[in-house]
């Protein structure tokens, strides 16, 4: 666990040497611009709470834990927005709350770390095949 | 810090980034309490003080206690808002972490075990209908070495789902979840031992005339899709967009008239102008621009 | 604990700032976030992009992730006015030095476990738990001269449960499943987890990796066994 605390507050200077470095260069200019493959909307509820919609970025979490951990032994169905969570589960210990808890990850006090989507999304995969398909971009 | 060294500082922020990407982190970390960030987490507490399930969970409880819990955290937020007027960014983040305290106790509280159990007894159902699946499964596989060992072993994996079924029975389906767990573990194991390191392939054949029309109607329609799919990752360039099109309708004419064959129980016929069909689409595919093997 | 955490993360930023100016006087793209692993990434010569953005690969792929790995704040889901957006990991930091391909996420997260690189957890409650790996391998001929589908067990393994797949998604039983390419593209089946999370659907080469000898093709073209009959 020591490890991850440097890596908060590494993490945490890095971040303004993001803004001191990153100024008009490399992913500078992009008008089409698109999120990380995977990322899943989460948007069943977050509009009529006024809330901002949950992104889950799952880049992010497979590189610590494997699939099987969510969605065998969690049991996250496979499906965007399919697990009907809600804060009182999250509460309870379920979903997310399984390890935001303050134990295995940070906390739920820190709403703007998952509810940080626009508003008005749908929920779903962001940019699937199928999706695209059934709608292809520019088209 | 006086003594800097690059090499030194690079091994250590890559041990550090080694073990940031081996370990899952930090407990206790959070967003920084800035007039921004504690901004909008006031925002985001006010409404699950307001207009959430938990609030929904709370006031449809009738809980007098829970009621007032909820009625002082929207003291608290509102408090937190204040502090936030005047400033005092770590005060307002106290107070809300606080309210969100007195929200997350009342509503777990409220629902027991409700929640959890409901959880609970979802998996156990999905659980279930797989490791009666890995049971087959290993029956099927082991008929093969027909081994009188497979069957006893079958039968202690029947026997504990039968335990675990009784435990359901009565509401424990946390426990219940354990044993199917340990009919599972039995299973794969076995199972993997009479297949580790094989290669099985399923080849084509084709009984009928009728199931191979089949297969390539399938086939056919694939080839539709994948040429959209093409056109949705590529953008060929404008002179090939036109024949693209036209081959396209070509391919839709084929596969009309290999229809009309099959309908007439022509299916030789059929297959034949629904190779075409397909050869051409294939062809069509590899006009937009994506890689297609083979 | 707190005080050579704090040490180390003053030495890393100290080493970014050195790394960025260094970046800089060699007059290469300036990297946004000049973390340690991008460092490693310029010592084995893994660079993201190359000099010219006109002159790439696949100038014709309009694929709307054409800037991989895009920073959350422009990724376009992310509201950039959130002030959460702006400390979540950037995915190009991640990645660095990561074993790259040209779909989904340009991760190879099959080379990319295998070699180590990272780590991830197979049980929540025990970080030192082994996944449970089999290896058996499905091959499903395919007429025409698409290759045939391979279907490792071991590479799925490495990841997933066998109940993720086993009865949900497939029948455990070769050849028992109807899988067309047409349900993939719609996210049925292997397209349930390809062309979502797993490696994307454009890259047909990594499940239609093998080949058809000579002799299976001309059996392939021959008439099936009722034409015999
Ligand atoms: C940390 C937990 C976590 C891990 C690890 C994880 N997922 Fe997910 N996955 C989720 C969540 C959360 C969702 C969205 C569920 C919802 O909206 O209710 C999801 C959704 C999905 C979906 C459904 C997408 C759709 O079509 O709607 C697929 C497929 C999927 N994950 C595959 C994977 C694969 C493959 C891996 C491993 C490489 C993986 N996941 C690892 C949490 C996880
Ligand atoms: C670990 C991620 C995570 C964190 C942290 C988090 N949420 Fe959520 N929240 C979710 C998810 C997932 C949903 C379901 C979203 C949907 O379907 O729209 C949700 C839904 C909600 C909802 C609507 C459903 C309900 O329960 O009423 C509210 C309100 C809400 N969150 C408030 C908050 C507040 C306030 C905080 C901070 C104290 C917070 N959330 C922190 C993940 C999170
Ligand atoms: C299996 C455990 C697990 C589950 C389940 C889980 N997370 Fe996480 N999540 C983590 C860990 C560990 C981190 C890294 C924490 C750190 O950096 O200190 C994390 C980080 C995050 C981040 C921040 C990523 C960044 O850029 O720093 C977001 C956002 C997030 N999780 C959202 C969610 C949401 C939404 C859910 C539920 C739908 C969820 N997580 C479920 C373990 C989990
Ligand atoms: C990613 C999905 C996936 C996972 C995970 C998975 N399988 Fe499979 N499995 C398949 C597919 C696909 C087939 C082939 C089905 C077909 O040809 O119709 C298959 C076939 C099988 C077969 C049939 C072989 C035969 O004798 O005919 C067995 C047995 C099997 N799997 C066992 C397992 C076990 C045990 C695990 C866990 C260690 C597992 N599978 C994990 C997808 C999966
Ligand atoms: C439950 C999710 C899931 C399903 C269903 C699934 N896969 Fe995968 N597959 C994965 C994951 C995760 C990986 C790891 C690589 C990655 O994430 O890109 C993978 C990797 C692979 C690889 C290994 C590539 C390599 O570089 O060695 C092949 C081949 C493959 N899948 C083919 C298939 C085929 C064919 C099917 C359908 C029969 C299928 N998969 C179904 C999740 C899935
Ligand atoms: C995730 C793995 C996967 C990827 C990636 C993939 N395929 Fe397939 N493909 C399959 C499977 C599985 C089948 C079904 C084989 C069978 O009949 O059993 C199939 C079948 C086909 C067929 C035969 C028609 C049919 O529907 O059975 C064609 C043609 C085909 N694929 C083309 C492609 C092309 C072109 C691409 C790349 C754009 C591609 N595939 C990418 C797994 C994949």
């Amino acid at each position: 666990m020591r490890a991850s605390k440097r890596r908060s507050l590494a993490l945490g200077i890095m971040g303004l040497l993001f803004v001191a470095l990153s100024v008009g260069t490399w992913f500078a200019s992009s008008d089409d611009a698109a999120a990380e493959y995977g990322d899943v909307i989460i948007n069943n509820y977050s509009d009529d709470a006024a809330m901002r919609p949950v992104i889950f970025p799952h880049w992010f979490h497979r590189i610590r834990f494997r699939c099987k951990v969510c969605h065998a032994d969690l049991g996250f169905r496979f499906k965007a927005g399919g697990n009907d969570i809600n804060m009182l589960k999250i509460f309870d210990g379920e979903y997310c709350g399984a390890c935001h808890n303050g134990r295995i990850a940070w906390g739920v006090e820190n709403c703007v770390l998952c509810h940080s989507g626009k508003p008005n999304m749908k929920t779903g995969v962001h940019n699937s095949t199928s999706d695209r398909l059934v709608a292809p971009v520019g088209r | 810090m006086s003594k800097f060294s690059p090499f030194r500082s690079l091994l250590a922020i890559t041990a550090a980034a080694l073990l940031a990407v081996s370990w899952p982190a930090a407990a206790q970390q959070r967003v920084p309490a800035d007039p921004a960030t504690t901004g909008q987490k006031a925002e985001f507490i006010g409404n699950l003080v307001t207009r959430s399930v938990s609030v929904s969970r709370i006031e449809g409880s009738g809980d007098a206690a829970a009621m007032a819990s909820l009625a002082e955290a929207r003291t608290l937020v509102d408090r937190a808002r204040a502090d936030l007027k005047r400033g005092a960014v770590e005060a307002a983040d106290d107070k809300l972490d606080q309210a969100l305290a007195l929200v997350n106790s009342e509503v777990r509280r409220l629902s027991g075990d409700e929640v959890r159990g409901a959880h609970e007894q979802e998996m156990y159902h999905r659980r279930l209908k797989a490791v009666n699946t890995f049971l087959a499964t290993y029956q099927r596989v082991a008929k093969e070495s027909n081994s009188r060992a497979a069957a006893r072993r079958a039968e202690a994996i029947r026997t504990l789902i039968g335990k675990a079924e009784d435990q359901a029975r009565g509401g424990r389906h946390d426990q219940a979840l354990e044993l199917l767990d340990d009919a599972y573990v039995i299973a794969r194991g076995d199972i993997r031992e009479l297949r580790q390191g094989k290669t099985l392939t399923r080849t084509l054949d084709f009984a009928t005339a009728g199931e191979e029309y089949d297969y390539e109607l399938g086939r056919n329609r694939s080839h539709f899709l994948l040429l959209r799919f093409a056109l949705s990752e590529k953008t060929p360039a404008g002179s090939v967009v036109g024949r693209i099109e036209s081959n396209r309708k070509k391919a839709e004419e084929l596969r009309g008239a290999a229809e009309k064959r099959a309908a007439a129980d022509g299916y030789p016929d059929a297959i034949d102008l629904l190779n075409q069909s397909t050869d051409l689409l294939l062809k069509t595919i590899r006009m937009s621009g994506i890689f297609v093997p083979g | 604990m707190t005080d050579r955490a704090s040490i180390i993360a003053v030495l890393s930023a100290l080493a970014i700032a050195a790394g960025g100016a260094a970046l800089g006087t060699a007059g290469q793209v300036p990297q946004p976030a000049g973390d340690a692993p991008i460092i490693i990434a310029q010592a084995t010569g893994a660079q993201a992009t190359g000099p010219s953005a006109a002159n790439t690969f696949n100038r014709l792929m309009k694929r709307p992730g054409s800037e991989p790995n895009i920073q959350p704040s422009k990724d376009g889901i992310h509201d950039p006015a959130n002030p959460g957006t702006a400390l979540l990991q950037w995915p190009s930091e991640a990645f660095a030095g990561f074993p790259r391909t040209n779909d989904g996420n340009r991760v190879d997260w099959v080379k990319t476990l295998a070699a180590g690189l990272i780590r991830p957890w197979t049980e929540l409650e025990d970080p030192e738990a082994e996944p449970f790996l089999m290896d058996l391998t499905i091959v499903r001929q395919v007429k025409g001269s698409m290759p045939n589908v391979v279907y490792p067990h071991l590479e799925h393994t490495q990841w997933l449960d066998c109940t993720n797949c086993h009865d949900e998604i497939f029948v455990p039983e070769k050849g028992a499943n109807q899988i067309s390419m047409a349900g993939i593209l719609l996210g049925q089946k292997c397209g349930i987890c390809h062309g979502r999370v797993a490696f994307p659907i454009s890259d047909c080469r990594r499940c239609h990796s093998q080949p058809k000898t000579a002799e299976e093709l001309r059996q392939l073209s021959e008439k099936s066994s009722w034409a015999k009959q």
